[in-house]
């Protein structure tokens, strides 16, 4: 798939903008050790990402502009950081594989913001749990606590905290996806037209 | 007798010591997928590997074990097995058990972490983005240079713009509030600002006739000592998934 000058230059724009929150803000938020960062991140990331597919409506646009981000992510200045890089690639996957079943409409967006923003919660399984060899239990365990302790609930209710901690994820996309449609409707009107099928060709 | 080294042999010497950014990818790559793919002395053979790697042809790698940060960050995947997993059968001094089983968890968690980073932080302090970009152009990824090229110059001006746009806001008394249609009208700001900067910088690639079809990677052939390198490191891949 080839894509035109413009394309491409917004593709490196939206992932500069993205590059930017999670060079800055990610760092910063990870040093700090605040709860539910990858998710905070994530939520972000996929705004300013479904906002890029209005102007780059090509299938793979947004998995584009994840390796973009994914690349200043790995030459940044903080440092060489495996486990961010992993997670803009998966976001941009599952944000594309979304968009490819529910299309780019508002409700396309919601759903594909939600399928997307699930994988902080799935990271920790693969990234320490397979990667690093801490075992798919331990992490779960983990996962069961801080959750709890989230919830206010105790670590015996697994499938309960496992549950709403899927929604809460899945929420955080959905409202990702719905503001990432409304920035976009906001732009048109302020003159940026999206680019259209027929504009493109 | 001339002890010199035959001048073909320093610049083989020097052609191994600075492998192509491709090969330097693929010995990213073989650290990354053995690393996570071995255990026990398999992951011991790996982690030796990539740091001689890191010591002969990406210094930048060992670098990154001089930062307090990195350790930091290692101590839980060290400290953690050892009181998670049970049975907390060893006991140290003033009554403290810990598992031995998550001593060896610990360990290797630990070994893994070092060599993926290592081999990922000797890869980004060795080839420049724009290589990166050629290799993945050669690979087919049309147009991706020129995509990461704009991505770099915009990161700083994303930033600058994110940075004034919000300050204004605040100053304003944004975000006190209607926190979610201040955050959109943030966000229209930002993007509209940079999209404004885009066109121009179609604008220019355009009155410069760029085409992305014109676009030519760098031409790498790869070298007798690539070749060497991309044969040795399969040949230990092959004996260590062997075994």
């Amino acid at each position: 798939m080839r894509y035109d000058v413009r394309e491409l230059v917004y593709v490196g724009v939206f992932g500069g903008l993205w590059g930017a929150i999670e060079i800055s803000a990610g760092s910063a938020l990870h040093a700090l050790a605040v709860p539910f960062t990858g998710l905070l991140l994530a939520a972000t990331g996929l705004t300013i990402a479904l906002v890029g597919r209005l102007y780059v409506p090509r299938p793979g646009s947004v998995l584009f502009m994840a390796l973009a981000t994914a690349f200043l992510k790995m030459f940044s200045v903080g440092g060489v950081v495996v486990t961010p890089i992993i997670g803009i690639l998966m976001e941009g996957v599952l944000a594309e594989g979304g968009l490819l079943l529910f299309r780019s409409s508002r409700a396309g967006f919601a759903a594909s913001g939600a399928v997307a923003t699930l994988w902080p919660l799935v990271q920790p399984f693969v990234t320490q749990g397979l990667l690093g060899g801490a075992g798919v239990l331990g992490v779960y365990d983990g996962v069961l606590r801080l959750g709890a302790k989230l919830f206010g609930l105790t670590p015996a209710s697994g499938l309960a905290i496992v549950g709403l901690l899927v929604a809460m994820h899945a929420a955080a996309g959905v409202l990702a996806g719905i503001m990432a449609w409304h920035v976009g409707t906001a732009l048109r009107a302020r003159g940026h037209e999206w680019t259209s099928e027929s504009r493109r060709q | 007798m001339d002890q010199r080294e035959p001048p073909s042999m320093t610049a083989t010497a020097r052609a191994m010591m600075t492998p192509l950014p491709a090969v330097r990818l693929g010995l990213l790559m073989w650290s990354v997928v053995l690393g996570v793919v071995s255990s026990g002395w398999r992951l011991g053979v790996v982690f030796a590997g990539t740091l001689a790697l890191a010591a002969v042809v990406q210094p930048g790698g060992l670098r990154v074990l001089r930062r307090p940060a990195l350790w930091l960050s290692l101590v839980p995947l060290l400290v953690l097995p050892l009181f998670v997993i049970e049975p907390r059968d060893l006991a140290l001094a003033g009554g403290l058990t810990v598992s031995s089983a998550g001593v060896t968890l610990g360990l290797s968690m630990l070994v893994r972490a070092i060599t993926i980073t290592v081999a990922a932080a000797g890869f980004s302090t060795t080839v420049s983005i724009r290589e990166l970009a050629d290799v993945l152009e050669a690979a087919g990824l049309r147009g991706l240079g020129f995509a990461l090229g704009v991505a770099v110059h915009s990161v700083q001006q994303s930033h600058h713009v994110w940075t004034t746009t919000a300050k204004a806001f605040r100053l304003r008394g944004g975000f006190r509030t209607t926190r979610w249609r201040h955050g959109r009208l943030l966000l229209v700001t930002v993007v509209s600002t940079m999209l404004r900067r885009a066109d121009e910088t179609v604008a220019a690639a355009q009155a410069r006739a760029f085409s992305p079809d014109r676009i030519r990677p760098a031409a790498a052939r790869l070298s007798t000592p690539d070749w060497w390198w991309i044969a040795v490191l399969i040949l230990i891949a092959m004996v260590l998934l062997v075994a």
